[in-house]
């Protein structure tokens, strides 16, 4: 065939094949591992629940689906499954919380964080119940 | 006097026990569907649930946004196109333990029991009625249930597109672990 329609009919298979690539890649992509992340937020237990508690709408839509990270004290450890754990940082004044849920734990069994450590966490927030809510948390070291 | 005061205190530690209010904000609901094309599963372990012992009934709530999926489209769709939980951000479930009287909250073991009450998932309530078993620890009150919804009851539309990769029947799984309040 004459080399013009080759050259488009070549081009046109590899647009294809290129976007059958991207949508199989799309399709199998996983949550984010946030370990190598950067976060979009970073501020204390504290200030992040004060902002949902002063104004929840406003709030969440600075915070939702943004990467937070935040610091303050252990007040619960919970091991959820063999590789999920919740831990929820609060404040001695507030009467809420951020339960962090981290996905990816190969032994939360063994992970030595204590009551009232001050650790930080990288997650994205999901949102409000009673507490503010983050997921695909990792331990910022 | 004192066998007076003694009895009272008895009396009212007997109230208190089946008083008392239990709860969580780390509870877990799932749900699973198979098709042949694939399995759809979202887990929520941020699920907060109030069971009062002494009327027996019990509360839950969901941030949908809290479901995670293990592809991160399926999870992009699941928020965004079928249960656009931008404008129904929260699930939620009221309801009563209809055979209150066979749970005995102050002795240890599992008991049957039936719990009946709405459920609202994308704005949509319905009546829901399940087979559950509580199950009373040195802890608290566990509490576990299996059920099945369909997604079109509460208005949730799959585009044609993807129709034969997710089950018009979605089974459910709660799985909560309560503690007492007031503690």
């Amino acid at each position: 065939m004459k080399p013009v329609i080759r050259n488009l009919l070549l081009f046109v298979i590899i647009l294809g094949a290129a976007g059958g690539i991207i949508g199989l890649y799309m399709y199998n992509k996983k949550n984010p591992d946030l370990s190598k992340a950067k976060a979009d937020f970073a501020l204390q237990v504290s200030e992040l629940v004060s902002e949902f508690n002063q104004d929840e709408a406003s709030a969440s839509s600075k915070y939702i689906d943004k990467v937070v990270e935040v610091t303050g004290p252990v007040t619960t450890i919970e091991i959820k499954s063999d590789s999920t754990m919740n831990i929820t940082l609060a404040d001695e004044d507030q009467m809420s919380g951020v339960i962090c849920t981290f996905p990816g734990i190969a032994n939360p069994a063994s992970i030595e964080i204590k009551e009232g450590e001050i650790i930080t966490v990288r997650g994205v927030c999901s949102g409000m119940l009673m507490d503010v809510l983050l997921n695909d948390c990792v331990l910022v070291k | 006097m004192k066998t007076k005061i003694l009895l009272a205190v008895f009396i009212l530690s007997a109230f208190t026990i089946n008083a008392q209010k239990f709860m969580t904000k780390n509870g877990y609901i799932g749900f699973y569907s198979h098709t042949p094309m694939e399995d759809v599963k979202g887990d929520n372990n941020q699920v907060a649930s109030i069971l009062d012992a002494s009327t027996g009934e019990i509360v839950f709530q969901a941030l949908m946004k809290s479901f995670k999926f293990e592809k991160a489209l399926m999870e992009e769709h699941f928020n965004e196109n079928y249960v656009e939980s931008e404008k129904f951000p929260k699930s939620t479930f009221k309801g009563k333990i209809t055979n209150l009287p066979d749970v005995d909250f102050s002795k240890k073991g599992s008991y049957k029991v039936t719990v009946e009450g709405e459920l609202v998932i994308h704005g949509v309530t319905q009546n829901i009625k399940t087979p559950g078993e509580i199950e009373i620890t040195e802890d608290g009150v566990n509490a576990h249930s299996q059920f099945v919804i369909k997604p079109e009851d509460y208005k949730i539309e799959i585009p044609a597109v993807v129709r034969e990769n997710i089950a018009k029947e979605m089974t459910v799984t709660v799985d909560v672990k309560m503690a007492p309040m007031g503690n």
